[in-house]
């Protein structure tokens, strides 16, 4: 197949016609403000493509907010359970490598010996459109944890920016290559690839600290006063969980009238004081920075143990919506400092 | 999609025992019978209950696997759910899922061993599933002691099988209060013949022996297991035969929801069953 090109122009226009089809849902960036959110597309949504990085990630169209996991109808004879609605096929555009490259990690958790169909088949039925990295800040470290601006890892499409108004399409998956062919028509774009693109190459972004180091120095050092240290800006807002591409944690909640109710799956940070409150009122982390202790430590460490690989994509999401100041780059450079000074 | 994992059974509530103020033992049949063909668990594993409308809370299955066709909870009155489920009546719905978890390694390590059982006041429910299972396969094992203490008498839970378990000659039952517990303006309905004292300080004066041939299990308020452990230490036995059941806050049961782990132990799969050879390698975030 010839090289395959979409512009601004044409990518507006197959996800405007893709979200006039009810069967599917289309997730796009559309602009708020200064910044640009990824968010749920429709009709009159005002889509947006020069942004840097958006504010929230992908996993709001994988892992929603809130998700149905069951419904019931509370009669005088006792409950009967009611089908759910089946998942709807989903196309997310707009999201950075950072954010392809969790779907991977998210799976393993999902996957692990119960099955969350929920999140699975989502997965099963997504086409993930990602967008190289063309610019990045001082927040960026995806190279730090095997990523890069060009990772292709969780992409079903690779877009690479050619010029200031398009990108060169590359198919990824058998997925991918199937959504080119049937929306060849968008991606003919004739597009004269610009000099000066792209922009940013991996050396752009150094490899700053050694995660390996990092995990073996979170094994050793759970006393550490260094954690009062890292933690102690933290307001417990979840801000960082919520814009954090590998952050899972939910609760569950019911929603009922006197007759029917719906339990959902909802968005939950270890962040927030009340996480692990037991019902006695005894609380194993209460205080914040024991729980940021555990946000680092669950994905520098724990997460390895479990499944092989750090939980945690670079993308600095975390540190640019902290209204403390919280860095998590200058966090994990000094656990890198200390641990090369302490030889553990 | 294939099978929903938060969907729950429906389970008819069949019996219900006050068991202590605000503590009540809920009996559970499986609606549908060929659920509960399916159905089988293992002691120690726990479930995920559901009050519809409310929501779901954890507890163990205070039933023992030897007992087909049924479980069993105890709870006791906490918040929004265990308050709905209180109100139920026999004949009420209810929503069940499990078991989740890991379970005591009977056959592994306890047969042929002697069993110390020690339980404070809500602790016992996570046990009792251990004890009826090891007493219906009794000669199994050599001596068996249960020692359980409540704040007052009122609060001692299964008072029919203390009971029975007082009258079996194969059994070494301990009972204690704390001190004020037997007394009538505290709620002693009975001419207490129990002791009085501490878990920990009763099991000590005990003639409970430690030693390799001995396990012992421990459940209750996180201050008595503390005294206890140490306790037990002393006595002889040794860590890798000390067993308790974690309770952290859950709320997925099934590795997901990122809450119960303490390290990289996720309490709802890799325990809620650990030893205290294991348990003293975690960071202490329970």
């Amino acid at each position: 197949m010839a090289e395959q090109y979409i512009d601004y122009d044409k990518a507006k226009e197959m996800l405007g016609n893709l979200t006039k089809n009810s069967e599917i849902e289309v997730f796009g960036p559309v602009k708020k403000g200064n910044d640009t959110f990824i968010s749920k597309l429709n009709q009159n949504s005002e889509l947006s493509f020069d942004y840097f990085i958006t504010v929230n990630s992908i996993k709001e169209a994988l892992l929603p907010r809130f998700e149905p996991i069951l419904k019931y109808r509370i009669n005088h004879n006792g409950v009967t359970l009611e089908d759910l609605p089946p998942v709807k096929p989903l196309v997310v555009f707009g999201g950075r490598p950072c954010d392809a490259s969790s779907l991977p990690l998210m799976k393993k958790l999902f996957n692990w010996d119960f099955k969350d169909e929920f999140y699975l088949e989502r997965l099963k039925k997504v086409i993930i459109i990602t967008i190289a990295c063309d610019e990045m800040d001082e927040n960026c470290f995806c190279t730090s944890v095997g990523g890069s601006p060009r990772n292709e890892t969780g992409s079903d499409v690779l877009l690479e920016r050619v010029c200031s108004t398009g990108w060169k399409a590359k198919a990824i998956s058998e997925k991918g290559k199937n959504f080119l062919k049937e929306n060849s028509n968008f991606f003919n774009a004739k597009l004269t690839p610009e000099k000066g693109y792209p922009k940013i190459a991996e050396k752009d972004i150094p490899v700053v600290f050694d995660s390996k180091k990092i995990k073996t120095w979170i094994e050793n050092n759970f006393e550490s006063p260094l954690w009062e240290e890292f933690g102690a800006n933290c307001l417990s807002c979840a801000a960082c969980t919520f814009v954090c591409p590998t952050c899972h944690c939910f609760d569950i909640t019911d929603d009922a009238s006197m007759w029917k109710g719906v339990r959902t799956k909802n968005w939950d940070a270890c962040t927030l004081p009340y996480f692990t409150k037991h019902a006695s009122g005894h609380n194993p982390r209460s205080q914040s920075y024991q729980r940021y202790r555990q946000r680092i430590s669950h994905k520098y460490s724990y997460y390895i143990d479990l499944f092989g690989q750090v939980s945690c994509t670079g993308c600095g999401r975390c540190s640019r919506v902290c209204e403390a100041g919280v860095n998590i780059l200058d966090i994990l450079k000094r656990i890198d400092k200390e641990a090369t000074k302490g030889g553990k | 999609m294939s099978e929903n994992v938060y969907k729950p059974f429906l389970m008819e509530i069949v019996d219900i025992k006050e068991e202590a103020p605000n503590t009540k033992t809920f009996k559970l049949n499986f609606k549908k019978p060929e659920e509960a063909k399916k159905f089988s668990f293992k002691a120690g594993q726990f479930g995920l209950y559901s009050a519809f409308g409310s929501g779901e809370s954890t507890f163990c299955i205070a039933s023992s696997p030897t007992r087909k066709d049924y479980i069993e909870c105890t709870f006791r009155i906490a918040g929004r759910v265990t308050t709905q489920l209180a109100n139920m009546n026999i004949g009420d719905t209810l929503g069940f899922r499990g078991p989740y978890g890991n379970s005591f390694p009977i056959e592994e390590k306890f047969y042929g061993k002697n069993i110390t059982f020690v339980a404070g006041g809500i602790g016992l429910p996570p046990v009792r599933c251990l004890i009826w299972n090891t007493l219906d396969l009794r000669d199994k094992f050599k001596d068996v002691n249960i020692v359980y203490g409540a704040r007052t008498y009122q609060d001692l839970v299964y008072k029919n099988e203390l009971n029975e378990w007082e009258k079996r000659e194969d059994v070494n039952l301990i009972t204690t209060v704390d001190p004020g517990g037997e007394k009538p303006e505290n709620g002693c309905t009975v001419d207490w013949k129990g002791h009085v004292g501490f878990v920990p300080t009763v099991l000590e004066e005990s003639n409970i022996k430690g030693g390799k041939d001995s396990v012992a299990i421990v459940c209750g308020p996180p201050i008595m297991i503390k005294f206890t452990l140490a306790i037990l230490e002393k006595m002889g036995f040794s860590p890798e035969n000390i067993y308790t059941t974690l309770e952290n806050k859950m709320k997925c049961g099934i590795g997901k929801c990122g809450r119960c782990n303490v390290g990289n132990f996720y309490v709802c799969k890799h325990g809620p069953v650990i030893n205290l050879a294991d348990l003293s390698k975690l960071p202490q975030e329970y």
